[in-house]
């Protein structure tokens, strides 16, 4: 503990010894009602969508048109759309949705972010300023129109989902990380590697990067909401997953189609998005205010 | 000042070309011809020079973004692929409803999430404090189109209080403005919980201040320190987040023209995208980033215009 902050990065609140923090930060987490409820919400979500075929009564594409646009029952407990499909199967299946998008897209921008930002902030000079020029101009447009009008260029499918959510979220992650880069690089540790011989590429993979990565795993789960509700939100013009997938959006857009008749699908899948947003983000805050409170204000929700 | 004006001046104009470069190429990100893509592969070959032609993609890549750059400069932003109208006159016709969503969404935020923020900061920790704590946490993530969706389960299908589609008949301001309700609460909702944590968090540090300190000392009474002293140092920041925020709100207004069934720069664009309108889309698409790079750089200024504090020239990144 004592040698962080010797090492002058004190006010980046680096881990301690790591198994200790671990343990204490999770009951920390756990401790605030926010973190607990929103820790409960998380965990909820992702076995849902890990066992999804285990847990949802049906399948989610079976059609029953003798049964269609029913409301709650005891054989669907909250009713089937307009072609007779159990909407309580399709909102299980569709959490699988959301989080195989929602997480590699993130992931990616981490990633993308982290390179571009090591790049700017230790390379410096041209390089830094063509980094901030890009990301200034990707972030001119709003995340939703960038995703929006690359889709409708490059089609829809599940893997250009990704990509483009991944490219209107990754600014962000690239102004961090290179901000961080611009505090821990003038630290003597990394000056005695440079003294030593260490490569450019040494220093930026084997010390800039454990240093800055923990406040870019906050700002993940952060973004994690916003970028489910980006691809609810795709999904609900129709330029999301193809039919019949059950993404919460498409879900949202049929229950749409039929409001007057079966009101359900929009309430239920509007909650389900709600209730995981909700969840996501007060995880994301309580991880935040635990490891890193500095990241007030730059974390924080978009969408 | 003026040194910090120009080199801001400078980048937004520079991201204002990167941004048009990246337009007029966009078109050939798509996998094979866009004009095979759009007339079909049996498509005579003078129907596709003629195409080629309009959408001036006969010229090299190169010439096609300089000419794009110097048409958009000039106004001409192409013709519609389907209508032949011009996209401007296109994009000026929605454009006022979209900014009347706006900035209807963004009055009303304002104008209950910023004395949300202050009725909560009055007492840290008290019960009223912690409800609108709850209220703005789940109001914060709702996205625009499920505020939008409930709103209309609520008032078009339950209780049948209030028109849900379209903008209302022309010239008739009740109608109009009876159809604007719904869409602008529901593009308010995520902003008003912001907003609300925003100002209660600000209060709270700028009653800790010496100069709040210092006026309590003299006996000025709470009321008056609240309103007349803190509120403004708090209010401050919001300038910033309201230009930052235009970007998530024009986002917004997409969801929320489609659903409510408003014209408007969002339907336009949407419904050029379902038709493959590509002209249409890259003009919207530009406006909107252009609309989004002139609030950024007037928030900028006017924050440090507000609070002398922020030194010139030092960006507000995360150090």
């Amino acid at each position: 503990m004592a040698t962080v902050s010797t090492l002058g990065i004190e006010d980046l609140e680096a881990p301690p010894s790591r198994k200790a923090s671990a343990a204490s930060g999770l009951m920390a987490i756990l401790r605030s009602p926010g973190g607990l409820i929103g820790s409960a919400i998380t965990l909820g979500f992702v076995v849902v969508a890990v066992f999804a075929p285990l847990i949802a009564p049906y399948s989610y594409s079976q059609i029953d048109l003798t049964h269609i646009l029913q409301g709650p029952s005891a054989a669907h407990l909250l009713g089937t759309d307009q072609l007779g499909r159990d909407l309580l199967s399709r909102l299980i299946f569709g959490t699988r949705i959301e989080a195989i998008v929602a997480f590699p897209a993130v992931g990616a921008a981490l990633v993308v972010g982290l390179v571009l930002g090591l790049l700017g902030g230790y390379v410096g000079g041209i390089v830094d300023n063509v980094v901030v020029l890009l990301m200034d101009s990707v972030q001119s447009f709003p995340a939703v129109v960038l995703a929006l009008a690359l889709l409708a260029l490059v089609g829809q499918s599940l893997r250009n989902l990704v990509i483009v959510i991944a490219l209107a979220f990754m600014p962000n992650y690239a102004r961090v990380s290179r901000a961080l880069v611009l505090s821990v690089k003038e630290n003597q540790f990394i000056q005695a590697e440079r003294v030593l011989g260490a490569g450019r590429l040494r220093i930026m993979l084997r010390h800039l990067t454990p240093n800055i990565v923990a406040p870019l795993f906050i700002l993940m789960a952060m973004d994690i909401p916003s970028a489910i509700a980006t691809e609810a939100g795709l999904s609900f013009l129709g330029l999301g997953v193809r039919p019949p997938a059950p993404s919460w959006g498409s879900i949202l857009a049929d229950g749409f189609d039929y409001i007057y008749q079966a009101p359900w699908a929009v309430l239920f899948a509007s909650l389900a998005l709600a209730v995981t947003t909700v969840g996501f983000m007060l995880l994301g805050e309580a991880l935040r205010d635990t490891l890193d409170p500095r990241l007030r204000g730059v974390a924080g929700w978009r969408a | 000042m003026t040194r910090y004006l120009v080199r801001r001046t400078i980048t937004a104009a520079l991201v204002v070309l990167i941004v048009m470069t990246f337009l007029a190429l966009v078109v050939h990100v798509i996998p094979g011809n866009i004009v095979t893509t759009l007339l079909g592969a049996h498509a005579s070959p003078a129907l596709i020079r003629q195409a080629n032609a309009q959408m001036g993609l006969d010229h090299s890549i190169p010439m096609q973004v300089v000419l794009f750059i110097g048409h958009a400069f000039e106004g001409n932003l192409g013709t519609d692929w389907v209508t032949h109208r011009p996209v401007t006159s296109l994009i000026f016709t929605a454009l006022p409803e979209t900014v009347v969503l706006a900035f209807s969404g963004m009055f009303l935020a304002v104008l209950i999430g910023l004395p949300l923020g202050v009725i909560a900061a009055v007492r840290p920790g008290g019960l009223l404090d912690k409800t609108i704590g709850v209220v703005s946490v789940s109001l914060i993530t709702m996205p625009s189109y499920v505020s939008g969706l409930l709103l209309i389960l609520i008032f078009g299908v339950k209780l049948r209080l209030l028109p849900v589609i379209g903008s209302g008949t022309p010239g008739n301001p009740i109608d109009d403005l009876a159809h604007l309700v719904l869409p602008a609460v529901a593009l308010a909702i995520a902003w008003i919980g912001y907003l609300a944590r925003l100002t209660r968090s600000n209060m709270l540090e700028v009653l800790t201040a010496n100069y709040v300190r210092t006026v309590r000392a003299f006996g000025v009474r709470k009321g008056k320190i609240f309103y007349k002293y803190a509120l403004r140092n708090a209010a401050a920041p919001v300038v910033a987040v309201l230009g930052v925020g235009l970007g998530n709100l024009l986002g917004g207004a997409i969801f929320i023209e489609v659903i409510f069934s408003r014209p408007g720069l969002g339907t336009l664009l949407y419904s050029s995208i379902e038709t493959r309108n590509y002209p249409v889309v890259q003009g919207c698409v530009l406006v909107i980033a252009l609309m989004l790079i002139c609030a950024n750089f007037l928030a900028d200024i006017s924050y440090r215009l507000i609070d002398r504090r922020i030194q010139f020239g030092r960006t507000a990144a995360a150090t």
